[in-house]
């Protein structure tokens, strides 16, 4: 079997940069060499970064959070059952990690839209490509002024292209609770657009 | 056009980061080495250890049942099938019933 050094891991030697997610786990599962995990941590831990900023608004944090959620994937790595793919379930343990985070130390009052004291009864439907299609500079801004947990579950819809059903499995929400949270996330966004960039 | 939408092309836009903030830096990466091999440890530990623990505590369940089994199994004859029928509670793998089956 193929056991690579982390040196040569590091430099994408050997040609194992080019194996597959599954492969790696499949492989470091059968050899418990720490190179094949080191190349998934090299892999992912910069997006999983980049998505624990974009929600802890702290680097440190940040940093902390990819280190716990990085330990989380080790340990339960022998659980992920290729139901789905491994950045989908590397991004659900990120972002409930994050929320979760939020919740406990109560960061933010209000996580989602639909948590609000009064959210609006009857939410228009934006249709995708008004998010879809914005600017990249605006959507940024936009993102940044919407709650945390809209902005989390535009991620996963938008950016991982995660399925409802697996939004809902990993917020462990129904999928219609899902559906109901992303109308209200895209409404906010719209809404924030407009408020920001409607006279520019 | 890259065929990204807005939200894809989040990343691309600020190095890899969507808020601008750039790359994990890398002492966190080294730190994320340095805990894989502590948690390596760490596993080694219960892999060595767990399963000793499990049958530590499974046999003070044993004694423990077999004290309060009216005296019954204190003096289990494992040859004696009938005896083994009296196994104590909690003994899950039924090895003295394995072994009566093997002879």
């Amino acid at each position: 079997m193929e056991t690579p050094s982390i040196k040569n891991v590091r430099k994408g030697k050997g040609g194992i940069s080019k194996k597959s997610d599954s492969e790696l786990i499949k492989r470091y599962l059968e050899s418990r060499d720490s190179a094949y995990f080191s190349m998934l941590y090299n892999k992912y831990s910069g997006k999983i970064y980049s998505k624990c900023i974009s929600l802890l608004k702290n680097e440190a944090l940040a940093q902390d959070a990819t280190q716990d959620i990085f330990i989380k994937i080790y340990l339960n790595l022998t659980k992920f059952s290729e139901r789905s793919k491994f950045s989908t379930w590397v991004y659900s343990i990120t972002y409930n990690y994050c929320i979760d985070f939020l919740r406990r130390k109560k960061k933010e009052k209000n996580l989602f839209s639909d948590e609000m004291e009064n959210p609006p009864d009857i939410v228009e439907d934006v249709p995708d490509n008004e998010l879809l299609e914005m600017e990249v500079s605006r959507l940024k801004v936009v993102l940044e002024k919407v709650p945390v947990g809209d902005k989390a579950i535009l991620l996963m819809k938008y950016q991982d292209e995660m399925s409802i059903k697996e939004i809902a499995a990993a917020l462990d929400k129904s999928e219609s609770a899902i559906k109901m949270k992303i109308k209200r996330a895209k409404h906010k966004a719209q809404k924030i657009y407009k408020e920001i960039f409607s006279n520019i | 056009m890259s065929g990204k939408n807005s939200f894809q092309r989040l990343d691309e836009d600020t190095g890899g980061s969507s808020s601008g903030r750039g790359a994990p830096p890398e002492f966190v990466r080294e730190n994320v080495t340095g805990s894989i091999k502590f948690i390596e440890y760490i596993g080694k530990i219960v892999e060595l250890y767990l399963p000793n623990l499990f049958n530590t505590i499974k046999e003070i369940t044993n004694s423990g049942s077999t004290e309060n089994h009216e005296g019954k199994n204190d003096n289990v004859d494992p040859l004696n099938p009938s005896d083994l029928d009296n196994d104590p509670p909690g003994d899950i793998e039924g090895g003295a019933k394995s072994d009566h089956n093997y002879r």
